[in-house]
């Protein structure tokens, strides 16, 4: 059977921003955070794969849409080729046992006024326990649901079970939460394990522990895992196939080791070598991406990476607003901000689209694009390339790129790659 | 004299409801001026506690004993006016969340002139704003952020600014405490050159408190390794890392995924608690290597080999 | 972690009373020594001790109340330790009858308040939309009145008798109740265990009162004992002006609006009615104060902890 258990297909997820009433009338009608935008991955049966990314880039709510916590703008979740996207309450309900969520922070996760003991009873009360023929059936009596409850507890490694029935979290290290959190969702005995960071949040020598906790999990009850993390060296550990997410997109996906052992997109190649080595005989100078990743409401043009990829091509997106950041970090530089104090503020450069003007207004606008021109040539590199004029239009300097090549997903050396290097 | 800092068998006791804690006990540290320190251990080890041990910036229920001697003075004798002095300007310290360091009800400019004129009044406001910009400048931030709140501004800038703060007095000492923690890998990599860099154009010295590992070998010239609250292990980093000698150190530095060979190590059990009093080395529960005598006597610190590492261990 | 008498006592009370309960109760039992446990005992202590009073009535108090028993505006002294009033009647044993109506209002309104605002807050808070806007405007309308006037104004609508009042005691307090709970509840919405609680496929129902409502139940005893230490006042507010008394059984604020114009001649007819208002509030408002002290540190525990753990 080659049907995969997981397929997802060009997912959008988006959220309003809320805007005060005043604002809205002002400017801009209503603003969206594109938390996840065009995300498409298959997982077959039995792997384990992994969402890597920084924070922003929207792995959580991949995570939160696939248990249904989150809803889908656009695209198609299929679980064993049933159409999950928008699932009814009856189906959610039934789907909720068959994917299931762990979280990152274990403590979080779990009701102060609750004991352990009952947090995974009420699992059980709610869906029934699964019995040998697949089926689910609500316990007899109070014994038979403690019975099952210690049978957890057993299960992940907390022994005594009736020592740690009557435990509330707060009376738990880490570890023996997340092995909690664990219980509680294998109490539904699903077949997808959606694991959201289950072990950021736990000390470095802990965390190996858990780690093979999870995998034995996975082998004694048949699971599939997403493992989502921003940690790349846990997820060369656990996973078959990774794949990295940026600003809402999948930037590059393959099997781990082939990434890791040669990373074609250079913001996967950015995130390797920023991991600080343990191994202080080998340090090497850095080439890191400028700046942040940007705010998923306006993402960049084209490539979302290109205003910070140290390989970017003249065809990657190049925008107005990317003047506008060079003009930025170009005057961090006091005698150069003074220098060409003329074309400044920032703040009077305005980005719309592939242009960035200035109007001048009654001054004369030949001298600031002279100026203007100037810097970009300066500059060179891509941007340069990208600049298609820098002309006048009345009392406006206005700077325009050439438009960017599409971007599509290519197979390169066995994974794929979004960038328009290959 | 090269040595900036040298805490001399420090000590944090917390009196709680439950008891006394012993956060950190009886810790000898020496930093050298213009060198950084990387001071390395788990949730819970007291490793934070030192750090703000140092700036005093101890809750009231804290009991200090011993002597923390920053260029020859005792911090833990001065007044309180006199240690107020000292913060900000001879020693500054920057915090793991950037997020809630900075008054979000005030303007960035308004953050730097409040600072720069806590320490002098007599800067007027104008001076104060240019010397806020030369060091925007130095820790790459541009100058129209000084009109922003700190809720507009990203965690990456807004820990620039932290650090931009810090920098306003030249302090001969840097306290970072998990500068890093809250924030992504290329940010992480970006604040950690900056600070690099930073280092050895203001020649000052850094503390850098942290449980990773990784970050220590890349930035710090020694470590020393907390446990239980005290120091299991110290000295400089390249010898400690390719030889460590306390059981611990060992344990921890085979728990960390090495991205080339992918070995993988838990050290079983969990931290101990630091309440009320311990006998014998704390670490004797996990520990592979104890022996008879680890239960009953504490391990004093010893010099051990040629690199002179010190090591509280009685394999030694 | 600390293991001490309060946890094994916890444990035991912990059957009794219901887990969460339990475990607030042993927390409470150990801060009891505290200045906070000592003024809420105080508290407690008053209250109970004029309840006492108020059910023993008929065996604690020398006279009848309604009855004549000396010459009006006798001074305080010999068989009538507080005095007599202007129309002959022991003040002493009318403070002591005079305990039940407030009382019964208080219970009856504090209920009332407490089982329409508590279970409409969850709601509101909860679900939130539309139907959270509507009732926080309407619950904070009438949280806007005084309360004494609204109280009036309400009575004045539905009329007099002891039930009538309650019932206008408990309109006034319930978006108290209705506040701190919905607030506390969208707060603890977010909290990722409720998340988790909805993920694991729990119906709306058991995540609000099995998830939810445990973790706001804290909250809840505060209110009630200041919200009852407030109600006194009103209570007191609204039999002073003659409205809800039955006949016969006299109340401390009616007695006032009966003696407070022979103030300098009988001032002691006035003033220990006046005077044990004032203690029943004054009670009331410790166990409030005082238990918020108590229950609330339960977070400052945590940043103690956090201070320590590192």
């Amino acid at each position: 059977m080659n049907q995969p258990l997981l397929d997802v297909q060009d997912l959008r997820v988006h959220f309003p921003v809320f805007r005060g009433f005043v604002q809205r009338i002002l400017g801009g009608g209503d603003m969206k955070v594109h938390a996840v935008d065009g995300v498409s991955f298959s997982i077959a049966e039995g792997e384990v794969f992994g969402l890597v990314g920084e924070s922003g880039c929207g792995k959580s709510t991949i995570a939160k849409t696939l248990v249904g916590l989150v809803r889908a703008s656009s695209g198609k979740i299929l679980f064993r080729g049933e159409d999950v996207t928008h699932p009814d309450p009856k189906t959610l309900f039934h789907l909720r046992e068959r994917i299931q969520l762990i979280y990152q922070d274990a403590h979080a996760a779990l009701s102060p006024a609750m004991s352990v003991g009952e947090a995974i009873a009420d699992v059980l009360r709610t869906h029934g326990l699964p019995n040998d023929a697949g089926e689910r059936v609500l316990p007899e009596s109070e014994e038979a649901l403690r019975e099952a409850v210690y049978r957890i507890f057993d299960d992940v490694g907390l022994r005594p079970p009736a020592f740690y029935y009557d435990k509330y979290p707060d009376e738990l290290s880490g570890g023996q939460k997340q092995r909690v959190v664990a219980g509680r969702v294998l109490a539904l005995r699903p077949e997808l394990i959606v694991a959201d960071e289950p072990v950021a949040m736990l000390d470095m020598s802990v965390r190996a522990r858990m780690l093979e906790f999870l995998l034995e999990l996975k082998a004694k009850y048949n699971l599939t895992y997403l493992f989502i993390t921003h940690d790349l060296a846990t997820a060369k550990f656990m996973c078959d196939r990774i794949g990295i997410m940026y600003l809402g997109r999948i930037v590059e996906m393959g099997p781990a080791r082939t990434i890791y052992a040669d990373p074609k997109h250079p913001y996967t190649r950015a995130l390797l070598q920023a991991i600080p080595n343990p191994n202080p005989e080998r340090r090497t100078k850095k080439v890191l991406p400028k700046g942040e990743v940007p705010n998923a409401i306006w993402p960049p043009a084209g490539c979302r990476f290109h205003p910070r990829c140290p390989s970017v091509l003249a065809t990657c997106g190049w925008e107005g607003r990317d003047v506008i950041a060079l003009l930025e970090e170009r005057w961090l530089t006091p005698e150069t901000a003074e220098r060409e104090a003329v074309v400044g503020p920032v703040g009077e450069w305005e980005a719309d689209g592939l242009i960035a003007r200035r109007d001048m207004g009654k001054s004369d606008p030949a001298p600031i694009r002279d100026l203007i021109a100037q810097i970009i040539r300066e500059t060179g590199g891509a941007m340069a390339e990208a600049v298609r004029e820098v002309r006048i239009e009345g009392p406006t300097v206005i700077v325009e790129f050439h438009p960017p090549d599409p971007l599509e997903p290519k197979e390169v050396d066995g994974r794929i790659v979004e960038c328009l290097l290959y | 004299m090269n040595v900036l800092l040298e805490a001399k068998r420090l000590s944090v006791t917390f009196e709680t409801s439950n008891g006394p804690v012993h956060a950190v006990k009886d810790v000898d540290l020496t930093i050298e001026k213009g060198t950084t320190v990387g001071l390395v251990g788990e949730s819970g080890c007291g490793k934070s506690t030192l750090g703000r041990a140092i700036l005093r910036l101890l809750p009231e229920n804290a009991r200090v004993n011993g002597s923390v001697l920053f260029n020859g003075l005792d911090l833990a004798i001065l007044s309180s006016k006199e240690m107020r002095d000292i913060r900000g300007r001879n020693i500054a310290m920057i915090f793991q969340d950037p997020m809630t360091r900075l008054n979000p009800l005030m303007r960035i400019r308004d953050h730097f002139v409040e600072t720069i004129r806590a320490h002098d009044p007599t800067v007027r406001p104008e001076e104060a704003v240019e010397r806020a910009l030369k060091v925007l400048a130095d820790v790459r931030v541009p100058a129209d952020r000084m009109s922003m709140y700190p809720h507009e501004l990203s965690g990456g800038m807004r820990q620039r600014i932290m650090i931009a703060l810090c920098l306003l007095f030249k302090p001969a000492l840097l306290i970072a405490d998990e500068p890093t923690t809250a924030l992504d890998v290329i940010l992480e990599a970006q604040i950690l050159q900056l600070l690099q860099s930073i280092m050895h154009e203001y020649d000052m010295a850094v503390l850098l408190i942290t449980h990773n590992l990784g970050l220590v070998a890349e930035f710090a010239d020694r470590v020393a390794v907390m446990y239980a609250g005290r120091i299991a292990e110290e000295g400089a980093t390249v010898p400690l890392f390719r030889e460590p000698r306390h059981p611990y150190t060992q344990g921890l530095l085979r728990s960390v995924i090495d991205l080339d060979t992918m070995k993988l190590y838990s050290v079983p059990g969990a931290p101990p608690s630091l309440l009320g009093e311990s006998v014998g080395c704390p670490f004797v529960p996990r520990c592979e290597k104890r022996m008879a005598v680890c239960e009953t006597v504490f391990p004093e610190i010893r010099l051990v080999g040629e690199d002179r590492r010190k090591v509280a261990c009685h394999l030694y | 972690m600390a293991v001490g008498d309060a946890r094994g006592r916890a444990t035991i009370l912990g059957r009794f009373v219901g887990r969460p309960a339990g475990r607030l109760f042993a927390h409470f039992l150990r801060e009891s020594k505290s200045a906070a446990g000592i003024i809420v005992w105080i508290g407690i202590g008053i209250v109970l001790a004029i309840i006492f009073m108020a059910i023993l009535a008929p065996f604690l108090a020398p006279f009848d109340p309604n009855t004549k028993v000396a010459n009006p505006e006798t001074p305080p002294g010999g068989a009538f330790v507080m005095g007599v009033d202007r129309s002959g009647q022991d003040v002493l044993s009318r403070i002591i009858w005079g305990a039940r109506i407030p009382l019964a209002i208080i219970a009856v309104a504090t209920t009332i308040s407490l089982a329409i605002g508590l279970p409409m807050g969850l709601l509101s808070g909860f679900v939130g939309g539309r139907l959270d806007r509507i009732l926080v405007l309407v619950m904070d309308s009438i949280y806007a009145f005084p309360g004494l006037l609204l109280a009036i104004v309400i009575a004045a609508i539905i009329g007099r008798g002891v039930l009538n009042i309650s019932v206008a005691i408990a309109i006034v307090y319930i978006p108290t109740y209705f506040r701190v709970i919905r607030n506390h509840v969208s707060q603890v919405k977010q909290e990722p265990y409720v998340e988790a609680a909805i993920a694991l496929g729990m119906p709306r129902r058991r995540v609000i009162m099995r998830y939810v409502l445990p973790n706001v139940a804290q909250s809840i005893p505060v209110i009630f004992s200041v919200n009852a230490a407030d109600s006194v006042l009103t209570e007191a507010g609204l039999t002073f002006l003659g409205l809800g008394l039955p006949p016969g059984i006299p109340d401390w604020g009616f007695d006032i609006s009966l003696n407070w114009q022979r103030f300098e001649a009988s001032w002691w007819a006035t003033f220990y009615p006046g005077l044990f208002i004032l203690i029943l509030t004054t009670a009331l408002t410790f166990v409030g104060e005082g238990l918020n002290d108590i229950l609330n540190p339960l977070l400052r525990k945590r940043d103690l902890k956090a201070t320590v753990e590192a």
